[in-house]
């Protein structure tokens, strides 16, 4: 089976406290590997690694059985990261715009779109269920909305692999499911692997294949099948947190 | 032809004035939507003590303040990487020492009423040696600015993510400050180096208003600009006055009648404009 992401005796360390500590991970392709821990415990960092945001300290990563250092074919990834709550509500760019411009690697001297490339941007659209918002500003869409413009943002490239930092922070449960059939579909449909950081373990869990749980900088990865829930958290104040006493390393 | 069009000055300061109405909105829309207005002031006191040098040392004013002026850009993109969280302090460091040296050399020439023209714009100024530097830079900075127009728009929206998509963000960085500093330093003969500021911001602040993508505010800003500029322009002549101040207020005016406009529609309840 190739290998989309492999990690080998990662470190990261911020401020001298190791936030990810010999840190083990293959993402195979196919795979829909849900990424989950408490708060603090590295999810992002792990993501912002893959993308060469962050540099570890230590450690081998492979993705697409390059290493990172030499890595260049980015357009095979699509990151979405937690933009919607940085977005800037109030700037003038319409749908079309905003997915266009990740075509810029694609685009020839002039970097302006071609015929072909709008022809693309209906089709992502199309796929993520926002083609009749093509024309309208990014501003005035919803919270979910403006999260499936992303994700056919991070298509048009026609990536491999998709990254997601806890998408749907803050979205109504509703919208939320919505947006998982679409990653799903994403995944079953056209074969693209997903990496997905996520708050809500009871959802993610039932669209993952794998389930990679972070705790004390260790990553904990088990096959989704034999992932039992309840042996892992329990809930405290309404979230879901990690219980200590029950950590296991299983051998996928 | 209309009579303000008879005039050789007048016909190389409409020439000028256009280009300039073309660019300055242009780098506008970047500079706004990265909430960066500030540079535009910055560069623009900065210019102005490559004036005040120029006639000091009696060079050619605005060769002077194409070099001082590009020199403080490339200094404020290393100081805005190095203290990220302080931008904007860093900016006003390098606007109060422009303006402390402008105002050290001025007092130093012996030219120093020249130096009046150069701070409000002025058409008589403008001569045969301004067209053949000006018109080929603005049309490098226009051709600059198609060329990369999507790595602007990316980087505007969002510089992290326009990196990952391969955009050269460091590259684009670069070249806008670049073409920043030029058109400044090319607008102080007709606009002034103290109002060129306002023209780079109001057409995008009064565009940015009724637009419904980028293209639009671009568009717009430069529609706005254009009118400014060409209505300034023939005010000033008829009555006499600083043409860079008629250009302003001639924006001033579009800016309030937009917002006036949208006031009235959302009481009226009117739908926003709607095409793509």
């Amino acid at each position: 089976m190739e290998e989309v992401i492999q990690i080998d005796g990662l470190n990261f360390k911020y401020s001298e406290k190791f936030i990810l500590k010999e840190l083990d991970l293959a993402v195979e392709k196919g795979d829909f590997v849900a990424l989950i821990g408490n708060n603090g415990s590295g999810k992002s960092t792990l993501l912002k690694i893959l993308v060469r945001e962050l540099i570890p300290d230590r450690g081998k990563i492979k993705l697409f059985g390059t290493l990172i250092e030499h890595f260049d074919k980015w357009v095979k990834i699509g990151y979405i990261a937690q933009t919607v709550r940085e977005f800037n509500k109030s700037f003038p760019a319409t749908v079309r715009e905003i997915i266009g411009a990740n075509l810029y690697n694609k685009m020839g001297f002039i970097k302006l779109l071609r015929p072909e490339q709008e022809d693309k941007i209906e089709e992502v659209l199309e796929w993520v269920g926002m083609l009749k918002f093509k024309n309208t500003s990014i501003g005035s869409l919803s919270g979910g909305q403006q999260q499936r413009v992303l994700l056919a943002r991070a298509l048009i490239t026609d990536p491999e692999l998709i990254l997601l930092d806890e998408p749907l922070t803050g979205l109504d449960a509703r919208v939320q499911e919505e947006f998982y059939h679409l990653i799903n579909r994403l995944n079953q449909d056209l074969g693209i692997s997903i990496v997905m950081v996520s708050h809500d373990i009871h959802l993610v869990s039932n669209q993952a294949n794998k389930i990679a749980c972070l705790d004390g900088g260790r990553l904990f990865l088990h096959s989704a099948d034999e992932f039992d829930f309840n042996s892992y958290f329990k809930s405290i104040n309404g979230e879901s947190k990690l219980i200590p006493e029950y950590r296991r390393r299983v051998v996928y | 032809m209309p009579e303000f069009l008879t005039y050789n000055f007048m016909q190389r300061a409409f020439i000028i004035g256009n280009i300039i109405a073309l660019i300055a909105p242009l780098i506008g829309v970047f500079l706004i939507l990265r909430r960066l207005a500030l540079i535009g002031n910055t560069i623009s006191h900065v210019a102005l003590a490559g004036i005040a040098l120029g006639l000091f040392l009696g060079i050619y004013p605005v060769y002077m303040a194409i070099l001082v002026s590009v020199v403080a850009a490339l200094g404020i993109e290393k100081l805005r990487n190095s203290y990220q969280d302080y931008a904007e302090l860093s900016l006003s460091v390098i606007l109060a020492s422009g303006l402390g040296l402008a105002t050290i050399l001025i007092s130093l020439s012996s030219n120093s009423s020249g130096i009046m023209s150069y701070l409000f714009g002025s058409i008589t100024l403008v001569n045969r040696q301004d067209i053949y530097l000006i018109v080929p830079l603005g049309i490098v900075i226009v051709s600059l600015l198609v060329k990369y127009y999507y790595g602007f728009f990316y980087i505007s929206f969002n510089e992290r993510e326009a990196r990952l998509a391969g955009v050269p963000v460091s590259l684009l960085n670069f070249i806008f400050m670049f073409i920043i500093s030029i058109t400044i330093s090319i607008s102080v003969r007709v606009i002034g180096a103290l109002l060129i500021a306002s023209l780079i911001s109001l057409p995008v602040a009064a565009a940015i208003q009724i637009a419904r993508s980028f293209k639009q505010t671009i568009i717009f800003s430069i529609i706005i600009a254009l009118i400014s500029v060409n209505t300034g322009l023939i005010v000033s002549f008829y009555c006499n006055l600083a043409p860079g101040g008629t250009i302003i207020l001639t924006n001033v005016v579009w800016l309030l009648f937009i917002l006036l406009y949208k006031g009235i529609n959302k009481k009226t309840g009117r739908k926003r404009w709607n095409y793509g």
